[in-house]
């Protein structure tokens, strides 16, 4: 481009951007990646210092470049910590949200940076990482009170007795090394704690959860004693256990375990996830008479076999005990556990039904293979649901057709109800 | 058909407009509830009681044009709907924020100024989507930026608005750094002479010792002056030269404090203007000689091997590695400087 070329655009356009308020530039900045937007420092003038204002960093494994074989891994971490270094040095003013989610091994340039974070106002924190061992959180973390949103992976949280974070209220922790004691007395720290996730956390073999602010729990990993105490405000409950022979851990059969009873105390329950063999735990043990939490249930959605009796009749329980069901998701799961006892006729042989569904509009199956069992399940929820809108039956491959069809004939009660079976995307009936 | 139209043709319409007037003068009505969508204007609807006939028009803030304006009207006259689907809405953005970087730019300022803010967000991200992911040239391209960062400014760091120390010390690394560049502009012009001094020998040089004095020094100085300017002098006068410049060098230029002082007194006038030195740009010519001969001098007493450094710093140019060598130098040549404004 030569230059009377440049002197012509200079005339004729105009940089408009660059004028615009220092606050609605700082709201482009924070749309864009943090590295584009460190990257603007070098556009123009006017540009160099709009980017260190802004509150938020994000150093994440989509905007840099993944450890590969040509590099050695100690210069690649070594390059990753320059570059957050400079970024943290030049910046100026608060950070509110800062992530960390990088293919690099904990180190002490980690707990420099938290430090630095826990000066600077930190609200949001995010650290993840994906190698190497698990990174030990530094106590300046602890005292950081302004947390509202924390989010951690493979590292070791242990916090100080009488840690407290008065204003948290979103914690997601993965791949967590957590005491027991300790990791309960901080959830009962945290006066404003809403959401609560925890994903294969190692270090304890039961967990407590007693919140008086708490709203969505969530546990996904090994089988261990969950209990809920004091929890009135808990409504979404969402528990999978992924592995259930772990040698470590508790096993089901463990005496004194009862999950019924502790999510008996889960009075405004309404929305409650079971996937994988949570429920074929919970159908362990014997069966009561009555369930109160599930009164006010609204939202199921569990993994089921529809072969065992035992998680029929629980879940059958579950259904009697909770009027004000409104939507229902089974996903067909199989465990290889042949000794249950078969559950073909269970469905059909239940009695006093006439309650069962009465505001259940919404009910979606998934891996249906057109087993019996299966079939008379569908014909006792058509029966039943007068205010069905929509059953939604997504068939497994092995379907057997025939079975399907069958099904069609059965008579439903609410003549509005939409039915939609599909076989891998293709709509057989509607 | 415009608003006014509308009014006149349907007089049992019920609805009522406000009127707004932007800050070229030019007065606009439009519906009530597409303006109250606004919050400045709802506001003052609320608060004054303006808009309500073409004399108490509310006045707009200065960034918003008409033409922006009736954009912005569209805008709100979809959103404020309240049955519209989350979809509706998506998608009615999605075509709506399809047009050039100009009249976005505008139409981000107006709605900042009205505190519009959905529809800030919305031009915000669209503004990001232009910058995210392409290289600097493209953004400058697209938004009409200009290249005005020098590549010495593109080393600095960020200068820190609320000073911190660190930026300070950091900073004050890099006007060192940025004066050793200077420097190293001037010695380029003595590069030429540089390679042809190798020819001289020991025996030449103590022979014009011995002769010369120092008052003519000083005219050979002067003289020299007027050789140098020439780009390639020929190679015996270049000697020549070279050779009085040790000369005088021998003389006048022994361990720092006694030879500034000298030099002050045999060239007044070069010296006088020596405050210049630290700004650098507009040096007298015969300072910028003094200068070079000192820089020449003491860089030989750190290191014997002149001529080969010489070429070293500048074919090296820019590179980082030489900072330490420069940072030297400049000290000792702030010695003589600072010595010589006493």
């Amino acid at each position: 481009m030569c230059t009377e070329e440049c002197k012509k655009k200079s005339a004729i356009f105009i940089d408009r951007i660059s004028n615009l308020p220092k606050n609605v530039i700082e709201g482009i900045l924070m749309c864009l990646p943090t590295t584009d937007a460190v990257q603007t420092s070098i556009l123009s003038r006017d540009w160099r210092y709009s980017w260190s204002s802004i509150p938020q960093l994000t150093f994440s494994r989509n905007d840099f470049p993944m450890l590969d074989d040509t590099e050695i891994e100690w210069e690649y971490n070594h390059r990753l910590v320059k570059i957050i270094d400079q970024v943290l040095l030049l910046h100026c003013g608060p950070i509110h949200k800062f992530e960390l989610s990088l293919d690099m091994e904990s180190c002490s340039d980690v707990d420099r940076w938290i430090l630095f974070l826990s000066r600077n106002g930190i609200r949001e924190i995010i650290i993840e990482f994906w190698m190497g061992e698990q990174y030990q959180l530094p106590s300046c973390l602890f005292s950081c009170e302004g947390i509202t949103h924390l989010q951690l992976q493979w590292c070791i949280f242990i916090p100080p007795p009488f840690t407290r974070f008065p204003n948290l209220r979103f914690m997601y922790l993965s791949g967590i090394d957590i005491s027991e004691d300790g990791f309960e007395a901080f959830v009962t720290n945290c006066p404003l704690l809403e959401t609560l996730e925890l994903t294969y956390v190692s270090g304890c073999s039961g967990l407590k959860v007693c919140s008086g602010s708490l709203l969505q729990f969530l546990y996904e990993g090994y089988y261990i004693h969950i209990s809920f105490e004091n929890t009135p405000m808990l409504a979404s409950v969402c528990v999978v256990f992924s592995e259930v022979d772990n040698e470590e851990g508790p096993t089901p059969s463990s005496p004194n375990y009862e999950l019924f009873d502790a999510l008996d105390n889960l009075l405004g329950i309404e929305k409650l996830i079971l996937y994988q063999y949570t429920l074929e735990v919970w159908a362990v043990r014997d069966v009561p008479a009555n369930l109160r939490m599930a009164y006010n249930l609204k939202h199921l959605a569990v993994d089921m076999d529809f072969e065992a009796e035992q998680e029929a009749s629980t879940l059958f329980l579950l259904f009697k005990s909770c009027p004000f069901l409104s939507s229902l998701n089974i996903w067909v799961f199989s465990s290889d556990d042949d000794d249950q006892t078969s559950a073909e006729d269970f469905w059909d042989k239940q009695e006093g039904l006439h309650n069962l569904f009465c505001h259940l509009k919404n009910v979606d199956l998934i891996g249906i293979k057109g087993t019996r069992s299966e079939l008379m399940f569908i014909k006792t929820v058509l029966t039943n649901a007068r205010d069905l809108r929509i059953l939604d039956v997504e068939c497994h491959e092995d379907v057997n057709n025939e079975m399907m069809m069958e099904m069609i004939k059965f008579t439903r009660t609410c003549t509005k109800a939409q039915i939609i079976v599909k076989n891998q995307e293709e709509v057989l009936y509607q | 058909m415009s608003e006014s139209e509308k009014a006149i043709i349907k007089p049992e319409a019920m609805k009522s407009f406000i009127w707004l007037q932007c800050a070229d003068g030019s007065i606009q009505q439009v519906e009530e509830e597409v303006a109250m969508f606004c919050p400045i204007i709802y506001r003052e609807i609320l608060q004054t009681g303006m808009g309500s006939s073409k004399n108490y028009a509310i006045s707009l803030p200065e960034r918003v044009n008409p033409a922006i304006l009736s954009l912005i009207f569209d805008y709100c006259r979809f959103h404020q709907v309240p049955g519209r689907s989350n979809k509706e809405r998506k998608s009615f953005d999605e075509k709506f924020i399809r047009m050039d970087t100009k009249r976005l730019c505008e139409l981000t300022s107006a709605a900042d100024s009205l505190q519009l803010k959905p529809l800030v967000d919305l031009t915000s991200r669209a503004l990001a989507r232009m910058i995210e992911g392409k290289t600097p040239e493209e953004i400058r391209e697209t938004f009409h930026l200009p290249d005005d960062l020098t590549e010495e400014e593109k080393l600095e760091p960020l200068k820190n608005v609320n000073d911190d120390p660190r930026i300070r010390l950091l900073n004050r690394l890099y006007a060192k750094k940025r004066k050793e560049l200077k420097e190293r502009q001037k010695l380029k012009n003595i590069k030429v002479e540089e390679e042809k001094k190798d020819e001289r020998s020991v025996d030449e040089i103590l022979s014009f010792i011995n002769g010369d004095e120092d008052s003519k020094g000083v005219k050979s100085v002067k003289s020299k002056k007027k050789n140098r300017k020439k780009k390639d002098p020929p190679k015996d006068i270049s000697r020549n030269n070279s050779v009085k410049v040790h000369n005088k060098k021998e003389t006048t230029f022994s361990p720092s404090p006694s030879q500034s002082s000298e030099a002050r007194d045999n060239d007044e006038d070069a010296f006088a203007s020596n405050g210049e030195f630290e700004d650098g740009d507009d040096l007298d010519p015969a300072v910028k000689e003094e200068l070079d001969r000192e820089v020449e001098d003491f860089a030989r007493r750190l290191n014997s091997d002149w001529p080969e450094r010489m070429q070293e710093f500048l074919s090296l140019g820019q590179d980082r590695r030489l900072v330490p060598n420069l940072v030297n130098s400049n000290v000792s040549l702030q010695k003589f400087t600072g010595l010589d404004r006493r």
